[in-house]
């Protein structure tokens, strides 16, 4: 088990980017709670060390994207429907940005973990492939289909590379 | 376009509750695991319990079901015993001389219904030579009391069809320690007990020797020669005892026909 300053420090360094993933995968603040929780309780109980901070970086990516799909797919989870479906968005986000945000989140699942992770993280094809579990040519059509998408909701001239 | 998004998401951050509240639960969650149960110590001697409860529990189950409550004795020259579980299954199968050892070396009894391991035996090749030449076949049951009653009917039918010189004979449990200690099957020591009692000087070796026909021969004779009458005392054992409907079928000397229960001393 990680020692109490370690995973503290992870807690402060990794939040935002946890914090994230959830806002992508699911519905509600409540549902970001529980998850955001079990990521950095998994990053505790994590006893190898990692190589360096990239590692550990897309270990939690890695995780995370991981905790949310089975968050979603839990028994609990799909028997009781939240009154809450609509993430308050508006709480948090500057109403300029809410447009670009909706876009990406009404993205099918699939598209959605390669597209941010390739514009917010700035990670390649094959570094996506290797957090994801895909082939890098898969990655390659998940974000020109993604991006496609993108441009039909936002208007064309906006979408660059 | 990346800017852009990278701005919105930018926007997403965690709050400084969150983090704090998720620090709380990771400190409780440590306390806990640090707490003596999750002590790697403890949790290894109560999985070692556990396992141990598991596998006695195992252990005993199958040795209740293995444990032999009732027996079967099928004496002809041969004798084999059958020893079953409260299941009424075979667990265990014992040849007491050489022609029973050549009865059941090809044959697999264990796990079998009784009634089906004595169609097996007496089927078998190796019985044919004794059914042709009409000795006597004897069945012996020392049944456990629950399931005794159950037990006789089923070896009066298995014995009833057969109709050569078969009969079967009830004795209770404690007999069966006693023919292991003398090396008898069950079905020749419950015969040699009755020998005993006309003529004490036949010992267990010479009644081993003996076919379940011989032994039945001399009884009848002690019988014809009134040699026994008292029919008052009884060797201990309890014994029922009916001929089968085809009753002897032997054509060897005296007395054929039914041999029904008449007093005490005519037990065969």
């Amino acid at each position: 088990m990680r020692s109490e300053a370690e995973v503290n420090h992870a807690v402060e360094k990794y939040a935002d980017m946890v914090q994230r993933i959830c806002f992508v995968h699911l519905k509600n603040q409540a549902d970001t709670e529980d998850v955001f929780q079990n990521v950095f309780l998994k990053y505790m109980l994590h006893d190898e060390a990692f190589f360096d901070d990239e590692h550990e970086k897309a270990w939690l990516l890695r995780v995370s994207i991981n905790a949310c799909k089975d968050y979603l797919k839990s028994f609990f989870r799909r028997n009781v429907v939240s009154l809450e479906t609509v993430y308050e968005m508006e709480a948090v986000v500057p109403e300029d940005h809410r447009e670009v945000l909706e876009a990406v989140l009404s993205l099918p699942d699939k598209y959605k973990d390669a597209i941010y992770l390739h514009y917010y993280d700035g990670y390649s094809a094959a570094e996506i492939g290797k957090i994801l579990g895909k082939r890098e040519n898969t990655v390659y059509s998940l974000l020109s289909r993604g991006r496609k998408l993108l441009k039909e909701k936002l208007g064309g001239d906006e979408v660059g590379e | 376009m990346a800017n852009k998004i990278k701005d919105a998401f930018d926007q997403i951050r965690a709050d400084s509750a969150q983090k704090e509240s998720t620090k709380q639960f990771l400190a409780e969650k440590r306390r806990k695991r640090t707490s003596l149960f999750y002590r790697p110590a403890i949790r290894g001697i109560a999985a070692a319990v556990c396992l141990m409860v598991i596998l006695a529990a195992g252990a005993g189950g199958y040795a209740w079901i293995q444990m032999p409550v009732s027996y079967l004795s099928i004496d002809v020259n041969p004798s084999i015993e059958l020893a079953l579980n409260r299941f009424d299954k075979v667990v265990s199968v014992t040849a007491y001389n050489i022609e029973g050892e050549e009865i059941i070396k090809n044959l697999s009894l264990k796990g079998k219904e009784y009634t089906e391991a004595i169609d097996l035996v007496i089927g078998s090749e190796a019985m044919s030579v004794y059914l042709a030449s009409k000795e006597d076949i004897v069945f012996t049951l020392a049944a456990d009391s629950s399931r005794e009653s159950e037990l006789e009917t089923g070896v009066e039918n298995c014995s009833g069809h057969m109709g050569h010189g078969c009969r079967h004979v009830s004795t209770d449990v404690e007999t069966v320690s006693a023919a292991h200690e003398c090396g008898l099957s069950l079905g020749k020591y419950n015969a040699w007990l009755q020998l005993i009692q006309y003529d004490d000087s036949i010992t267990v070796e010479e009644c081993r020797e003996m076919s379940m026909s011989e032994i039945n021969r001399l009884i009848r004779e002690y019988e014809q020669d009134g040699a026994y009458h008292s029919g008052t005392e009884h060797g201990g054992y309890d014994e029922t005892e009916e001929n089968s409907a085809s009753g002897w079928q032997q054509g060897n000397h005296h007395q054929r026909g039914h041999h029904h229960r008449g007093g005490r001393g005519e037990g065969e």
